[in-house]
């Protein structure tokens, strides 16, 4: 009985907590935004709309986090807020999946302040890997790595960007010789199917016009015989597609793998 | 102290930090500046979340309109009507709301609610677009009578097409397919449908001739591409005769948005 009143107690207070919290963030942002209408100039503005897009941000609002940064003056701020400024703009946009926005941002915050933090150079890192630039993100790894003197040899030997198929060529291989892109590609089944597939209709047509059904010759033939070549075709493409992005989504786990062992958290 | 006490503590303490910052939202009379504000940088569920702690209740009708117009603005029409429907009618005209409500009845197809509250007797200043608007969606002009109207060029032509195609019978358009596979969608003014519909038609009778000529009537081969030729067949006379009523709905459709986006965009700005 004690138990089971501990655990509602603790359940209804979770519960609060996270009402509340919600709540009164929302309460400080429209308290900012009433400070915001007051102020009568952008550099009184400014610090007002940052603290607000830090709320959003701490609400999980990335999208209203960015408009609120988007309406800051930005030649009205003083280096501490244009830094400040540059990494929230970073993060928010890191988390709506903008990764090249974010990394110009990132890199504008480097090199005009010249800021080396651990989370800047964590979020240079990441944005580095989902906008698929390994050589960089390498070289910017081993160094933060050797700084803190991290065993980088696990990292040297597994961290080789993966091989990519070329999906034109093989796509060109199964235009030549039906299903062949895809079996050199190593889908070997799939392959053979799209294979059999034109051969039967190749086949089916060769029946037909031998005893004389000239019509059904072409219509049930001849047309699927086309209609399959086109298609292996664009299946011999879209699988190679599809192959490049899942190794590219491997190899993004491995790296973010690596960053954890780094930074730990 | 046991973590629990503490656990339970704490939220005590936030309920305490909830309750007094709600208490630091005035009337809504004190904040229609702050209001106006908001609406004026389109921050609305900035707006939404000021409006729904506002400690003042006598002033529950301006809060429902403010409320009604917001989610209209970001186009929660279904939110919008109900909070517009907890303010009696005669608050819409008195604070202005009353063509955002009309514009929005009109957004969700709501026309006959619409038609009965222009029609009444308090309404004769109504909007010369709403009503315009209306008499278009029941069609009450010719397409000549639209050229020489008030109505702006931009909806002349959905208006046409729209009265063109409610014109259109799908029997009709069953009997051309059952004459000619095809010829139906031709007469809805859909070509390459219509031509897709001829072939496919023409390449399975063809291949149904062709066995019935060579191995007769019973011959499986012949079951098999009479039968598919029999579906083709059929199913062209039940796509034109369904799609009338498909396309003279995307016509209606097309008008209403072009009326809706275009038309009646400034009807749902802010009053104040």
């Amino acid at each position: 009985m004690k138990s089971a009143i501990i655990t509602f107690a603790i359940i209804v207070s979770t519960l609060t907590d996270l009402f509340a919290f919600s709540d009164s963030l929302m309460t400080r942002i429209i308290l900012l935004e009433k400070q915001i209408m007051l102020a009568e100039t952008d550099s009184l503005k400014a610090p007002l709309l940052m603290d607000k897009a830090i709320a959003y941000r701490q609400l999980q609002q990335y999208n209203d986090a960015l408009f609120t940064l988007s309406r800051i003056n930005f030649e009205q701020l003083n280096a501490g807020h244009k830094q400040t400024c540059y990494y929230e703009k970073a993060v928010d946009l890191y988390m709506v999946d903008a990764f090249s926005e974010a990394l110009a941002e990132i890199r504008s915050l480097k090199y005009e302040f010249n800021a080396s933090t651990e989370e800047v150079e964590l979020l240079e890192l990441i944005l580095l890997l989902e906008n698929g630039m390994w050589l960089e993100f390498k070289e910017n790894y081993l160094l933060v790595a050797n700084r803190q003197g991290k065993d980088t040899a696990a990292f040297i030997s597994q961290f080789e960007p993966p091989r990519l198929f070329d999906p034109h060529r093989y796509k060109k291989l199964s235009g030549l010789v039906p299903g062949l892109g895809l079996m050199k590609s190593g889908y070997v089944k799939k392959g053979i199917t799209s294979m059999s597939l034109q051969l039967l209709s190749a086949g089916f047509a060769a029946y037909n016009f031998y005893h004389g059904f000239y019509f059904t010759g072409v219509f049930s033939g001849l047309m699927p015989v086309r209609k399959y070549y086109r298609g292996g075709k664009t299946l011999t493409f879209s699988t190679i597609e599809k192959a490049n992005a899942d190794n590219l989504k491997a190899f993004k786990k491995l790296g973010y793998q690596h960053l954890q062992h780094l930074y730990g958290h | 102290m046991n973590p629990t006490c503490i656990k339970i503590a704490s939220t005590f303490l936030l309920l305490l930090i909830t309750l007094v910052s709600k208490a630091q939202f005035n009337s809504f009379a004190s904040e229609t500046q702050f209001i106006k504000h908001l609406t004026k940088e389109h921050l609305y569920k900035e707006k939404l979340f000021l409006l729904q702690h506002l400690s003042d209740t006598s002033t529950a009708v301006q809060i429902n309109l403010e409320k009604g117009w917001t989610y209209h603005a970001l186009g929660r029409q279904d939110s919008a009507a109900y909070y517009y429907q907890q303010a009696p009618y005669d608050s819409l005209l008195h604070y202005g709301f009353r063509e955002d409500y009309l514009t929005l009845l009109f957004n969700m197809e709501s026309l006959d609610q619409l038609r009965r509250l222009t029609s009444s007797s308090d309404m004769s200043n109504i909007a010369d677009e709403i009503t315009l608007s209306l008499d278009l969606m029941s069609l009450r002009y010719t397409p000549e009578e639209v050229l020489h109207s008030k109505v702006p060029d931009y909806l002349i032509k959905p208006y046409s097409n729209y009265y063109k195609f409610s014109k259109k019978s799908g029997l009709l358009a069953g009997a051309y397919s059952a004459l000619l596979p095809g010829a139906g969608k031709l007469y809805l003014g859909r070509k390459q449908e219509g031509f897709n519909m001829l072939l496919a038609n023409v390449v399975t009778g063809l291949q149904a001739y062709e066995s019935y000529r060579r191995q007769g009537m019973l011959s499986p081969r012949f079951i098999v591409f009479g039968g598919a030729f029999t579906v083709f067949y059929v199913a062209n006379i039940y796509g034109a005769v369904a799609g009338t009523r498909k396309i003279k709905k995307e016509y209606r459709k097309q008008l209403h948005h072009e009326i809706s986006h275009y038309y009646l965009r400034d009807y749902s700005q802010y009053p104040y």
